[in-house]
């Protein structure tokens, strides 16, 4: 995916506007990291990028085509969206079985769902604990875990909101690492974050809403 | 116009176990309209109860074509070969269930006019223990949010692919059990963080609670409720 747009958007929570007039490009194949202050809106912006929240006015746009008649399911299967809060989008008993149900459902054939579950396994180095009940995982594993089930849909883009959050040195670390992987493999990131100092390790370019 | 929570606590209890007596639909529809009334004079947000009635239409028509189906009694309106789709009685029937739910719907929205304090010493001068009385509040303070988050699970499961509009009944009962799962253990979570959290700030420290808030019922709460048990008696026995 080469870009996402937010053209002209207005969006306020009830009566507090957050955001006016916005116009922005968050242009794909790299890692752009989305900073400001706490209030400033930025997981706003990601939420609107995904369509989870609409706008008030203006246009989110994927690739110059409108996200206001697509649902939210076909949106993600092309631009995945981690929450700040990584327990939010984890709901089965192990890992294997919460990496696999949303494909059970979609009746997607075994064979591929096999293959899929191995592809991720691998990337997240989630071997370790594919039969581990999710409630007892560490942050830093459920983190993971809420990232690859991202790519159990082959994403295109991925936005993170302040995915650092309650994770120690050596798991940003880690996670640096995994998001220069998932970079190199041409898949835009847009960083929602205020931790500078990784922001400074994987981003190739810093949006400070303050700026927009 | 300002009530005391008392009186609030008295009219909605009153129009709502009225509602629950009532078989003629034109006295329903005269009681939501006085709720509605009351609701309004107290600046309650009933706007939000005419929204919900759009999301319980499908709700109320299969009621009323289930009421026609399986009631023997009535006279058909309408009918497809030998099946009563619509019946009188039905249709009664549908309407009564629809007026009962906003009835309580609209009693909702006065209780929402008083805060959390003024309801808990509102329960108390009625008797009602503060464990108790703080219990309803809290559950009344942590509705909203619970429902927030039912949300965010529906958005974050869409999000992992799954279209449950396109779904059948067997699979969308199969993805409730997925996102029951962290609506319940986030639900317990709070619980047991929220019990700490009053543990820690001294709840039920000292034997008598004392409070800034002083509720005395005044002209205007007895009028209401003496306007509201007349009405409710002439609704009752006027046939």
């Amino acid at each position: 995916m080469n870009e996402l747009t937010i053209s002209d958007v207005t969006f306020s929570y009830k009566k507090k506007e957050v955001i006016k007039d916005l116009s922005i490009t968050f242009k794909g194949h790299k890692c752009t990291a989305l900073v400001g202050a706490n209030g400033s809106g930025k997981t706003t912006v990601g939420k609107l990028l995904m369509g989870i929240l609409s706008p008030n006015s203006g246009q989110i746009l994927h690739e110059n085509q409108s996200i206001d008649k697509m649902n939210l399911s076909d949106i993600a299967g092309r631009v995945g969206y981690l929450f700040q809060n990584p327990s939010k989008q984890i709901f089965a008993v192990t890992v294997k079985e919460d990496l696999l149900f949303p494909l059970k459902l979609n009746h997607v054939p075994k064979k591929i769902m096999d293959e899929k579950l191995q592809y991720v396994l691998d990337m997240f180095h989630l071997h370790e604990i594919v039969d581990a009940q999710c409630h007892l995982l560490s942050q830093g594993e459920k983190q993971r875990l809420a990232l690859a089930t991202l790519f159990m849909r082959s994403p295109e883009y991925i936005i993170l909101d302040e995915p650092t959050t309650g994770l120690d040195k050596v798991r940003k670390k880690r996670l640096g690492h995994l998001l220069n992987d998932i970079k190199s493999k041409n898949i835009g990131i847009l960083l929602i974050s205020h931790d500078m100092k990784f922001i400074d390790e994987v981003a190739d370019e810093i949006i400070r809403m303050e700026d927009l | 116009m300002k009530l005391d929570p008392r009186s609030k606590l008295f009219v909605v209890v009153l129009i709502s176990s009225t509602a629950l007596i009532l078989t003629s639909v034109t006295k329903m529809l005269l009681l939501f309209i006085v709720g509605l009334f009351i609701s309004k004079i107290l600046d309650g947000h009933f706007v939000s109860v005419i929204r919900k009635l759009k999301r319980m239409l499908t709700v109320i028509i299969t009621i009323i074509i289930l009421q026609s189906v399986f009631n023997t009694e009535g006279q058909v309106l309408i009918s497809f070969a030998t099946i009563r789709l619509l019946t009188d009685v039905g249709l009664t029937k549908g309407l009564l269930y629809l007026f009962r739910v906003l009835i309580i719907l609209v009693s909702g929205t006065i209780l929402a006019t008083s805060s959390e304090t003024e309801l808990i010493e509102a329960l108390i001068k009625l008797k009602i223990p503060y464990d108790f009385a703080f219990m309803v509040a809290l559950g009344i303070r942590f509705m909203p949010i619970f429902i927030e988050e039912f949300k965010d699970t529906m958005v974050a499961i869409e999000l992992r692919g799954v279209n449950i509009k396109q779904m059948k009944i067997k699979e969308k009962l199969d993805l409730y059990g997925y996102i029951l799962s962290p609506v319940i253990i986030g639900t317990l979570d709070k619980a047991k963080k929220l019990s700490l959290s009053i543990e820690m700030r001294g709840f039920r420290s000292k034997p008598k609670r004392t409070s800034h808030l002083t509720l005395k019922l005044k002209r205007n709460d007895y009028i209401m409720m003496m306007v509201s048990v007349s009405f409710i008696l002439l609704l009752v026995q006027g046939g």
